[in-house]
């Protein structure tokens, strides 16, 4: 609600103001870091930190030709966005797991993680490492903090790239060209996904399984880990979906985040569909500077093994994460070995297709056990349940298990299908318009009972 | 990257303005109760003055024209009766200084005439402190977790707990959103007592309430002795309701918790006052103090620690309701004061 009134008031002052940038500059960047402040002010000056130490960087990397001045300077703003988000997000996992292992009692910060740090980390290191890669030439200073807090993808992404972002800065953004249909559909559909979808899986069937695994037998056990699957997509989508939907009206384009990623033929489908700019990221930043490909099949194991360890430590200090890269490091490894071995199997196109899509999807919800469970025993809690018998406790319900079934097909959805619905959309007269996405507002919140919110999963990370 | 392409359909920014202001405007107007709602539960602050600011009139002139409507029908259509009730409760709340809307007196517990206490005056109850009853696995103990909004995740976290720990114990769940003791016009939960322990027929009722109970009293207002008295009287009179018939039924009161912002805080403190002053006048009555167990040495806090020393975000962004995680605090409570008078296994 506060969002809703926070938009409303700053989209139509953006538009003013577009003509005139050097009114429109500060402005989107004092909305920017308004928006951050309300969620906790005292991390507005992590943000403005990492923004100066950035920018600064990337400046004297620019300005500089000796190659040890640059690596230094690269070298000092990559260790302390790492540093900030080390002391944020991992001290305490490091303290608790030496605390219990050698039995010490080091003592723990219990600080609560900034809203958004490891997205604006990952895309202030990509910011300095393309400046000195020379692909990216530095952004003017008040261009960067804009990009740095844009307030659209501050919180939970998509990371999006300076080189996507900068240029669009360059210019007052064209008020005759809005795609406000896609911008609309992806906003509406991020609602139903989110308040519809996610949450009430979550509240009336995940929970209470990941809750209490050992009062739950094996089909509520099963339905939970699918349900979970579609409830983690369903949320981060529906964030992102909307995101990229604010910016659109706002006149900026970020890149997509998701494609169908239950559709996968593989897992290394799977990552090109899942979370894409992360995946990008890991690639660009973290799989190839580590060799990537090159040296060797074994070489590569270990660089897909590392950056999905990696992968999973980003998204939370804690061992279940660790295991969730791992099952997909080891899933992709297992892959390229199967590839390499070129295995005649006298089976139909469509139906190895179709294994593949099942097993792929398998493995994945396999993965997200412990990505969701709180700790590895509830995590095997889970998996134990998963062939067990006992009475139902009622929490699989048709509605429950119609909205997983419904969710899983819209990914089968033929594409364009969207592309459809957004030029019939635009041929209904401005009111029509207004009142029948007004009217979905309605009755996405009479659906959702009113209950309030839950926290989007990813702002946790 | 969301590349532009050619077929893209595309309209100038005037008009996608137009067409927002017209969904908000379709929205807030056909929901003006729930978005009242809505800023009630937000923190006090310039974005809650404006929201109240603009929903309290337009609510008014909504309920004149039963704009509310197509929302509590879809309410009522998808299983949620009980945000209806919210939603007129909403509504009656901004209305009531000038409807006045009239307050049905719950039975006097002295059994007036056509009370439903005046069928069965006193219970003979057990002695206070007292094992109740032993329960088993071939008779567990009935448990009805009533109230509501705050009920239901407190319910089916005691529930779990219950299921958990393999107790000899069975808890049904109902909760009745959007319902207090200052309002029976709306919602009577003499009424509700009365047939809730004739349907469950309940060994204990834990009834947690109170998140809807901010308006005055009989003309008194919140915090006056006049209207913590009448509260009172109410949580006496309800949960009379509850056990009559069954002298060894037990009602465990659970007052609301700290809640994050003003005027919550000050309300709820006199409730669960309210519901302290009742407890001597009925035997059978029992109140949980959730409220200091769950908060920051008596300050909100959203987070809470559990006994495994995890750090658990326990409440709603709304500031007054625990989350599902968070409501294993107050189950516990409520558990640990169910084990104080019940031998469970």
């Amino acid at each position: 609600m506060q969002f809703a009134i926070f938009f409303a008031i700053v989209l139509p002052l953006s538009w003013g103001l577009m003509p005139r940038q050097r009114l429109w500059r500060p402005f989107i960047l004092a909305a920017s870091y308004y928006f951050y402040a309300a969620a906790d002010w005292h991390y507005v000056l992590l943000l403005a930190g990492s923004t100066v130490v950035n920018q600064l960087a990337a400046t004297i990397i620019a300005r500089r030709s000796e190659t040890k001045t640059r690596d230094a300077a690269l070298i000092t703003a990559v260790t302390l966005d790492l540093g900030a988000l080390g002391v944020f997000k991992y001290l305490d996992f490091f303290s608790a797991s030496v605390n219990s292992s050698l039995g010490l009692s080091l003592g723990l910060l219990h600080w609560v993680l900034p809203v958004g740090v490891s997205f604006y980390t990952f895309q202030a290191i990509s910011y300095v490492v393309d400046v000195h890669r020379g692909r990216t030439a530095p952004a003017k200073p008040l261009d960067y903090a804009i990009y740095a807090s844009f307030f659209p993808h501050l919180v939970a992404g998509p990371i999006v790239r300076a080189s996507e972002f900068i240029p669009q800065l360059a210019g007052p953004r064209d008020p005759d060209r809005v795609p406000a249909a896609r911008a609309f559909g992806l906003i509406a559909g991020g609602l139903v996904k989110k308040m519809v979808v996610a949450d009430m899986i979550g509240t009336k069937l995940v929970e209470p399984v990941f809750g209490t695994p050992q009062a739950h037998n094996g089909t509520e056990t099963l339905m939970a880990v699918y349900g979970y699957a579609v409830q983690i997509y369903c949320d981060f989508s529906a964030y992102t979906d909307m995101a990229i939907g604010l910016a659109l009206l706002l006149g900026f384009r970020f890149p997509d985040n998701f494609d169908r990623p239950y559709t996968a033929r593989s897992l290394q489908d799977f990552w090109r569909r899942w979370h894409m700019t992360l995946s990008r990221w890991l690639r660009d930043y973290l799989y190839i500077p580590l060799g990537g490909n090159r040296g060797g099949s074994l070489k590569t194991y270990r660089n897909l093994m590392l950056t999905m360890l990696l992968g999973g430590l980003w998204h939370g200090a804690a061992w279940t994460f660790v295991i969730w890269g791992g099952i997909h490091g080891v899933g992709l490894a297992a892959e390229r070995v199967w590839t390499s071995l070129a295995i005649p199997v006298r089976i139909p196109q469509p139906v190895k297709t179709a294994v593949a899509r099942v097993v792929t999807f398998h493995v994945v919800c396999l993965a997200w056990v412990f990505f969701r469970a709180p700790d590895l025993n509830t995590a095997f809690a889970v998996l134990g349940r998963l062939f067990a018998g006992g009475p139902n406790t009622g929490i699989v319900t048709p509605t429950i298990v119609l909205l997983i079934v419904t969710a899983l097909a819209v990914q089968w959805l033929p594409r364009g299908t969207g592309a459809r619905l957004q030029k019939a959309f635009v041929t209904l007269p401005v009111y029509a318009q207004g009142i029948s996405l007004g009217a979905l507002l309605l009755v996405v919140a009479a659906v959702s009972g009113g209950q309030g919110v839950a926290p989007f999963i990813y702002f946790r990370f | 990257m969301s590349e532009e392409n050619s077929s893209e359909p595309v309209t100038t920014a005037r008009q996608a303005g137009r067409v927002i202001r017209i969904a908000l405007a379709t929205a807030l107007l056909l929901n003006t109760a729930g978005v009242v709602r809505a800023g009630l539960g937000m923190p006090s602050g310039p974005t809650r003055d404006l929201l109240l600011g603009v929903a309290r009139p337009l609510d008014g002139f909504a309920g004149l024209l039963d704009l509310n409507r197509p929302r509590s029908s879809l309410d009522a259509m998808l299983g949620h009766p009980d945000s209806v009730t919210g939603d007129q409760q909403t509504h009656l709340e901004q209305d009531a200084d000038r409807l006045q809307p009239p307050v049905q007196r719950p039975p006097a517990p002295d059994g007036a005439p056509g009370s439903p206490v005046a069928a069965d005056p006193e219970p003979r109850l057990a002695p206070v402190g007292a094992e109740v009853r032993r329960a088993t696995a071939a008779d567990p103990l009935r448990i009805l977790v009533t109230g509501d909004s705050l009920s239901d995740f407190d319910g089916q976290q005691l529930s779990r707990l219950v299921a958990s720990e393999h107790l000899p114990a069975k808890v049904r769940v109902q909760a009745r959103n959007g319902t207090g003791l200052t309002q029976p016009s709306v919602f009577d939960w003499s009424d509700e007592a009365a047939q809730d322990a004739a349907d469950f027929d309940p060994d204990v009722v834990v009834m947690v309430l109170g998140a809807n109970d901010g308006w005055p009293l009989e003309g008194h207002d919140v915090g006056s002795n006049a209207w913590n008295q009448e509260y009172a009287r109410r949580v006496e009179a309800v949960s009379r309701d509850f056990i009559a018939g069954d002298p060894q039924r037990r009602v465990y009161w659970v007052g609301p918790p700290v809640p994050r912002s003003a005027p919550w805080i000050h309300i709820f403190a006199r409730i669960n006052d309210a519901v302290r002053a009742a407890v001597p006048e009925v035997p059978g009555l029992r109140y949980v103090d959730v409220a200091d167990p769950t908060s920051d040495h008596g300050q909100y806090t959203d987070y809470l620690t559990d006994p495994a020393g995890h750090r658990v975000l326990a409440r709603q962004h709304d500031g007054i309701h625990f989350s599902f995680a968070g409501s294993v605090f107050p189950a516990r409570i409520v558990l640990t004061a169910l084990r104080g008078e019940y031998t469970l296994g």
